[in-house]
């Protein structure tokens, strides 16, 4: 899911560079601190998580664990997508520095919409343990899914590839990385609900 | 916080051990009396199959373009003398890219992307020269291969950093909180 430099047009480069330092000082400014260390330990996992490789057909594809990373950061999820990707593209030449901005939008927007998928609701009554792990199941797919459906759409709005048949055709070879990150997700907020669940609760209340 | 270090570590671990590495693309090149071969494959070094390769020039005009067999390699003959970039693009915005100087057969130098293999001008001497390429071939994509390989230490530096990053982050709020106390 990291975009490669040369690929994107100037215009949703640079765009998506404003957008996402706006979206990584937002989050340096409503992570809690109290998450911080939380924050260190989601972004190495983040950073590791993304050099293991699912072969699927012809091709690869890699865990992301942006959901994870959602549900448990909301908007600070930014701050530490973005130190990840900067190292994933420093050490291992995944994406770029030029397209950092977009990968970062790429993978932390739908982190922003985990997390209030999964608190949707959840103000009046606790979350239940069934609730916590098909909401995760949700958020891990849709991590997945909504990333590649913006993927999608920067490749599509800098020209040369037609929307439709991009999307289906990446959606396609992610499918077990959506199945794999539901399961994840689902297991580790299941765990959380057990073992913590002072993390399982909105940032307002961290 | 103890036992969820442990848990999210513990998945890192299991799928660590099957870890084939995801997901750049690299490509290699060497030149031929022609043209070029090369392979692309990703830094899982997995093949890079039935992708578009291009031969461009500087400002991105097209001479050539081809596709990666099942094995990621490729040849493209060239149209003359000159400087040419050359690029894999792959699927999801994936692109890797390379610049080459050829000289046809005749004028050619035998340098490669790689490393010059010296000089070897005049068509009497094209023989040995492209048996020298064949025969150094590996040793140069090798070489190329295990230059771009990611390296443990660089997975552990990576860790390190961001460890290291939490940790200047707690102690400037620990110590906005006590001023602010």
């Amino acid at each position: 899911m990291h975009i490669s430099e040369g690929v994107l047009s100037l215009g949703v480069l640079a765009g998506g560079g404003a957008l996402a330092t706006v979206a990584v000082g937002i989050g340096l400014r409503r992570l809690p601190e109290s998450r911080i260390p939380l924050a260190g330990l989601l972004c190495a996992l983040f950073f590791v998580t993304s050099l293991i490789h699912i072969p699927v057909g012809i091709t690869a594809v890699h865990l992301v664990l942006n959901g994870v990373c959602g549900i448990m950061l909301g908007w600070g999820a930014f701050p530490v997508i973005a130190i990840a990707l900067l190292l994933q593209a420093l050490l291992f030449g995944f994406g770029g520095l030029t397209t950092l901005g977009v990968n970062i939008l790429v993978m932390g927007t739908p982190a922003l919409v985990c997390y209030t998928l999964f608190y949707a609701a959840t103000t009046a009554r606790p979350i239940t343990a069934s609730q916590a792990m098909w909401r995760g199941a949700i958020c891990g797919m849709c991590g997945i899914a909504l990333g590649v459906m913006l993927m999608a759409s920067v490749l599509w709005l800098s020209g040369g590839r037609s929307f439709l048949p991009l999307v289906w055709a990446v959606m396609l070879t992610h499918i077990p990385v959506l199945l794999i990150e539901a399961c994840l997700t689902a297991a580790l907020v299941s765990t959380l609900l057990r073992t913590q669940p002072a993390l399982l609760k909105p940032l307002e209340q961290a | 916080m103890r036992k969820l270090a442990c848990f999210l570590f513990s998945i890192g671990a299991l799928l660590g051990s099957t870890v084939g590495f995801a997901h750049g693309l690299r490509i290699t090149v060497q030149l031929t009396p022609s043209g070029i071969t090369g392979q692309s494959y990703y830094s899982d070094e997995s093949p890079a199959r039935y992708e578009r390769v291009l031969v461009e020039n500087k400002r991105g005009v097209m001479f050539a373009q081809s596709r990666t067999d099942d094995k990621g390699r490729f040849s493209v003959d060239l149209p003359g003398a000159g400087h040419y970039v050359i690029v894999a693009e792959g699927e999801e915005g994936h692109r890797a890219e390379t610049e080459i100087d050829f000289l046809p057969v005749g004028k050619t130098s035998g340098t490669t992307l790689e490393a010059p293999a010296g000089s070897a001008s005049g068509a009497s001497t094209e023989p040995i020269a492209a048996m020298l390429r064949d025969e150094l071939q590996p040793l140069r994509e090798q070489i190329a291969r295990l230059e771009n390989r990611i390296r443990t230490a660089d997975i552990i530096g990576g860790i390190g950093f961001i460890t290291g990053l939490a940790g200047v982050a707690a102690l400037w709020q620990a110590r906005r909180t006590r001023q602010v106390s």
